[in-house]
């Protein structure tokens, strides 16, 4: 361990418990900092699924052509700071609601008002990120032929079954 | 040419007479941390070309080349949308998210490949550098 991680450690203070008591070897819990480092976010355990989503809401936030998302319980996510947040009625019809750095503007996670018990997480904010293995691409009805897709995963036109986020 | 574009909320429109300057897809940690994406996507412009309409707020950083890069969101939903750097004051990137039409947009280069996560794909026919 660096000594850049342990000071990043000590800033949330539910990350640096967890590491003590995490005698397995595994990534998590993993730390990271927007931009500005005004905030924090902490991971305390795996995800619950991974995936690319190509929506228009996603671009458009992104100002890419799709976000990495990990979706994780909530109360595996720990964040530290203040943060904006932006909501919208997504196509599913569920509130989404995005949470932003309000100094730098870095994403830091999302939540849909259909499942609360969940967060989304954008993989672009780690430093070290392999543990981000998607595993299909949702809404890729309005996927752009400029953005690049990994072509082993199986795309869906709106969600994948069972995928409700 | 004429393109136009918003953020997510609408609070921010924009548009753009003429061609693109350059267009390019950069995989630096600094874009990928500011979109949570695996690589920021933009079209450049001249100044004189963009008409901005609404409130940005400007975050502003020094790249490793020791340039200072100013990045632009917006205030009310953090969407991405503008970027400037002192290494080339008259010009102005556009986040290609943020525009209403993308047909005629193909990346001309990819940045920053040695700073690329594993996850993210790069299309090989594109002109790839290790940096800038």
């Amino acid at each position: 361990m660096t000594g850049v991680q342990l000071v990043l450690l000590h800033c949330i203070p539910s990350c640096q418990l967890s590491i003590m008591s995490n005698e397995a070897i595994s990534p998590w819990p993993i730390e990271t900092r927007c931009t500005c480092g005004k905030v924090g976010l902490c991971l305390l355990a795996k995800p619950l699924s991974m995936f690319l989503c190509t929506c228009l809401d996603c671009q458009k936030s992104t100002g890419t052509g799709h976000a990495p998302l990990a979706l994780f319980r909530k109360d595996n996510v720990s964040v530290e700071g203040e943060t904006s947040q932006h909501s919208v009625t997504a196509a599913s019809g569920s509130k989404v609601t995005r949470h932003f750095c309000p100094t730098c503007g870095t994403p830091i996670f999302g939540e849909t008002e259909r499942q609360p018990m969940l967060r989304l997480v954008p993989a672009g904010i780690f430093e070290q990120s392999e543990w981000f293995k998607p595993g299909s691409v949702i809404f890729h009805r309005s996927h752009n032929h400029w953005d690049l897709l990994p072509a082993h995963l199986p795309t869906f036109s709106i969600y994948k079954e069972n995928q409700n986020a | 040419m004429h393109n136009t574009g918003h953020c997510h909320c609408g609070a921010v429109s924009f548009t753009i007479e003429g061609a693109p300057l350059r267009m390019a897809q950069c995989h630096c940690n600094a874009c990928r941390r500011s979109t949570g994406t695996g690589h920021s996507v933009q079209a450049f412009f001249k100044k004189d070309q963009v008409e901005i309409k609404g409130e940005t707020i400007t975050h502003e950083s020094t790249a490793d080349s020791g340039n200072t890069r100013k990045r632009q969101f917006c205030a009310q939903c953090g969407s991405r949308l503008f970027s400037e750097s002192s290494a080339n004051p008259v010009a102005i990137g556009v986040a290609v998210g943020a525009l209403d039409e993308t047909e005629w947009f193909k990346p001309d280069v990819i940045v920053y490949n040695s700073e690329r996560s594993a996850w993210d794909v790069v299309d090989p026919s594109i002109e790839l550098h290790d940096m800038m």
